[in-house]
């Protein structure tokens, strides 16, 4: 299980991340949403150990991650929202070096790659530098490498941005079976639609903050609307989008 | 001001700013703080060459010729992407409603202005010297257009060459031919401008008996210019000055070819490249070589992928390689040019010295070019996935500095020197030469925390430079010092085993020293230029708070 407890981070004194509380089971998909800029990024930094959080605590499995920091990277899997890879490198020599990082035993390793990259899809170009790569490629082999070592814990940054349709049913399918194999799942996205689908509890952050907390279908009657696009309408959205729309052609046509 | 006008002042900007890799060269890339850097080195340089009494001699003019044909070749070679458009340029610049001939005078603009900074900072007192050395107004103009027109016409001259080689390769070779094979004829560029400068025999001594030899020394043909311009019809150099107008006139005549060939062909043939560049090629049989450790076959394999594929990386390794070439050929130049009595075919200082400052400019080079980052925004994985012991990393990345710059020299050298020295000799030396390289290697690690080419950098640090400066000046001195003893050693058997001796105990001592830092408890990898304030500011302030 993984926990966070009164997490905030602050840079220069401002609050990106504002006392957040919420675990996530095992077994389970947790989806995590909020609009840009409300700090799901940051929080999934911290839950990776790649940022420091100003207070707070994060545990998982009811041990803080900040006392063995190896051990919990060695049972994290995690998809950036960026997909920074090195460009220099193939899909397949990207994975070989992460999986060489992570100690795997070398004919695992090849295996676990060849397996990758023929069902992602990207065996065919797997010689072909990351540079020449599409955003949807980038993202699978991010995917790959964050399963690579069969992790405890998976956090997913936006894991569908850039995949083409069929790409995106096959993850919705996986963060679902990985979530049956007794994983912990932290999925952040946009896709309200799909997150709606895998998940099985909601944590919504606005400006920093956790502003919903619980499963969709105790969102679904606390508030007394349909989806969960309502719901974080109702909850997040500030703006008259209608009103902006008009106004951005406005500025268009002037 | 016209469209036309004002694209071309834009682009000419543009293009001016990406005339060489600035990130690599100067703090925060900026362009004038490089151009104030390297005007003033040329300058100095040219300045030294008066005080040292250069223009004194014919020697004198050709040595400063050399030194602009040097410094104007080493331009060409840096800017050797810059000169050429690129896929950027055909993406970005392609769809705009732009000129081809706006977009290729424009560029030609900033090569010549780049250029032509460069030939008059190299010859800025050197060029005031030699016009104000004549008596009478008149001759003081006539030396000024006798040396600025030779100067002009010799860094123009190299630049057309090596601009020509690349659009004749460019032309003959499919792109993906051509883009595999770029990097290895501007090393080629390189070592071709160098060896030329440190080879060239000395001017008066040939001229007393001119061979066909003169064909192949551009300097030879512009001093014997700059003696025509200025009035001097010695009949030693009067068949000088037409090899060089000649030569001059086909470079250029070429490199007007080529170069307008190359930017209506290869703007099409990047516009219509896939966007998947071609697969690299593997070598499976190779794979027995590399270390059976997983950390350490990740940070080979990721060292040397990335110097193989990065341009910046492989520029300036070029650049050391050079500054070791160089280095290497200065001391054994002194037996092609007859300048020694010393036997080659023996043990000998020139070529022992040349041998040991290839091997730790190869070894210090490439410790250099690690901390140039690549790709930071990337590097989050190799934090995450640091699961072992940092002590792991930095044993990695001193076997990996051992098997890419070490290995490689020691390897040239074993069959340079057992092919030209008695066996004996030869095994004597590699034995010092492998205890002087660990020694070099781990002095150079020292205090290392990071995974190559993934730390943040600050560059042109000034105090840096200045350091890395002195220690090659003293490096050199010692070097020639170090293979002397070196060389009255081994005229003894028991001379030799004492001297073998210190050297593995200063090894030993040296890694003993890097071993004790990577264990220390506190230790961690560093992946940040500037390490962690030991003191943080607490940040109380009301607005702080959190709620």
């Amino acid at each position: 299980m993984l926990e966070l407890r009164n997490v905030s981070k602050l840079y220069s004194g401002i609050p990106a991340v504002k006392d957040v509380s919420f675990t996530a089971q095992a077994g389970e998909v947790t989806g995590y949403l909020g609009p840009n800029g409300s700090g799901k990024s940051t929080t999934l930094k911290m839950i990776t150990g790649l940022i420091e959080p100003s207070a707070g605590e994060i545990l998982f499995n009811g041990e803080s991650i900040s006392r063995n920091r190896i051990a919990h990277r060695q049972r994290l899997g995690y998809v950036p929202e960026e997909p920074h890879i090195y460009p220099h490198l193939t899909g397949s020599e990207y994975l070989e070096m992460i999986g060489q990082l992570r100690g795997l035993p070398e004919k695992v390793l090849a295996a676990k790659i060849d397996g990758f990259l023929r069902l992602f899809s990207l065996h065919a170009d797997r010689h072909v530098p990351i540079s020449s790569y599409s955003k949807g490629m980038r993202q699978k082999v991010l995917l790959a490498a964050a399963l690579l070592h069969n992790p405890e814990l998976v956090l997913l940054d936006e894991p569908f941005s850039g995949l083409d349709v069929n790409s995106a049913l096959i993850l919705r399918q996986l963060i679902s079976e990985l979530a049956t194999r007794g994983k912990v799942v932290l999925c952040s996205s946009h896709e309200l639609d799909t997150v709606e689908r895998v998940s099985s509890r909601i944590v919504i952050l606005h400006k920093g903050q956790v502003v919903a907390n619980d499963s969709i279908q105790q969102l679904r009657s606390l508030m007394s609307l349909p989806t969960l696009e309502r719901i974080f309408t109702e909850l997040v959205i500030e703006q008259d989008t209608e009103s902006l729309t008009r106004q951005i052609v406005e500025v268009m046509e002037s | 001001m016209s469209i036309e006008q004002r694209q071309f002042r834009v682009l000419y900007r543009d293009f001016l700013s990406r005339i060489v890799d600035l990130d690599i060269l100067s703090s925060q890339g900026d362009l004038k703080d490089l151009m104030a850097r390297v005007i003033s080195i040329l300058a100095s340089l040219s300045f030294i060459f008066c005080y040292m009494g250069a223009l004194k001699n014919v020697n004198g003019y050709e040595f400063v010729i050399s030194a602009t044909l040097g410094v104007s070749g080493l331009f060409a070679v840096f800017a050797w992407n810059a000169v050429f458009p690129d896929k950027r340029d055909c993406l970005v610049l392609g769809p705009l409603p732009i000129h081809r001939r706006t977009l290729i005078l424009a560029r030609l603009a900033a090569v010549a202005t780049a250029l032509g900074c460069v030939v008059v900072s190299i010859n800025f007192f050197t060029g005031l010297y030699f016009a104000f050395a004549a008596d009478t107004l008149i001759g003081v103009l006539l030396s000024a257009t006798a040396w600025w027109t030779t100067m002009g016409a010799a860094g123009t001259f190299i630049f057309c060459v090596i601009l020509s080689l690349q659009g004749l390769a460019s032309q003959l070779l499919s792109w993906r031919g051509f883009l595999r094979v770029s990097g290895g004829l501007q090393l080629l560029a390189l070592f071709a401008v160098l060896g030329l400068f440190f080879l060239t025999p000395p001017f008066a001594l040939t001229m007393q008996h001119p061979s066909n030899l003169i064909q192949f020394l551009p300097s030879y043909w512009f001093a014997g210019l700059l003696l025509d311009l200025k009035g001097n019809h010695d009949h030693h150099f009067a068949m000088l000055a037409p090899i060089a107008l000649r030569n001059l006139s086909i470079s250029v005549a070429c490199a007007a070819v080529l170069y307008i060939a190359a930017w209506i062909r290869n703007v099409r043939r990047i516009a219509e490249a896939p966007e998947i560049a071609p697969s690299i090629r593997r070598f499976p049989a190779a794979k027995w070589l590399l270390p059976r450790k997983p950390i350490d076959r990740a940070i080979l394999l990721f060292t040397w992928r990335t110097i193989a594929r990065s341009r910046q990386h492989r520029l300036l390794l070029a650049a050391y390689g050079g500054i070791g070439f160089a280095l290497a050929l200065a001391f054994s130049g002194s037996f092609f040019m007859g300048l020694t009595h010393d036997r080659w075919d023996q043990p000998n200082i020139p070529l022992m010295t040349g041998g040991l400052l290839l091997l730790a400019i190869a070894i210090t080079g490439m410790r250099a070019i690690f901390v140039l980052p690549q790709t930071l925004q990337s590097n989050w994985m190799l934090r995450i996935t640091a699961i072992q012991d940092p002590t792991e990393y930095f044993r990695a990345t001193r076997r990996t500095l051992l098997v890419l710059a070490a290995l490689p020299v020691l390897f040239g050298a074993t069959i340079c020197y057992f092919t030209i020295w008695p066996a004996r000799s030869a095994l004597e030396h590699m034995l010092a030469l492998v205890l002087a390289g660990l020694v070099i290697t781990d002095l150079s690690m020292h205090q290392f925390r990071k995974i190559p080419f993934a730390c943040s950098w600050l560059p042109g640090g000034p105090q840096f430079k200045l350091k890395l400066g002195i220690w090659m000046l003293i490096f050199v001195i010692f070097a020639s010092a170090l293979t002397a003893f070196e060389l009255w050693a081994m005229q003894n058997l028991i001379r030799f085993c004492v001297f073998i001796t210190l050297l593995f105990f200063v090894a030993r001592w040296a890694k003993r020293r890097n071993t004790e830092f990577a264990e220390s408890p506190a230790n961690r990898l560093q992946f940040d230029e500037l390490p962690p304030a030991e003191i943080f500011a607490l940040d109380l302030r009301p607005e702080a708070a959190v709620t």
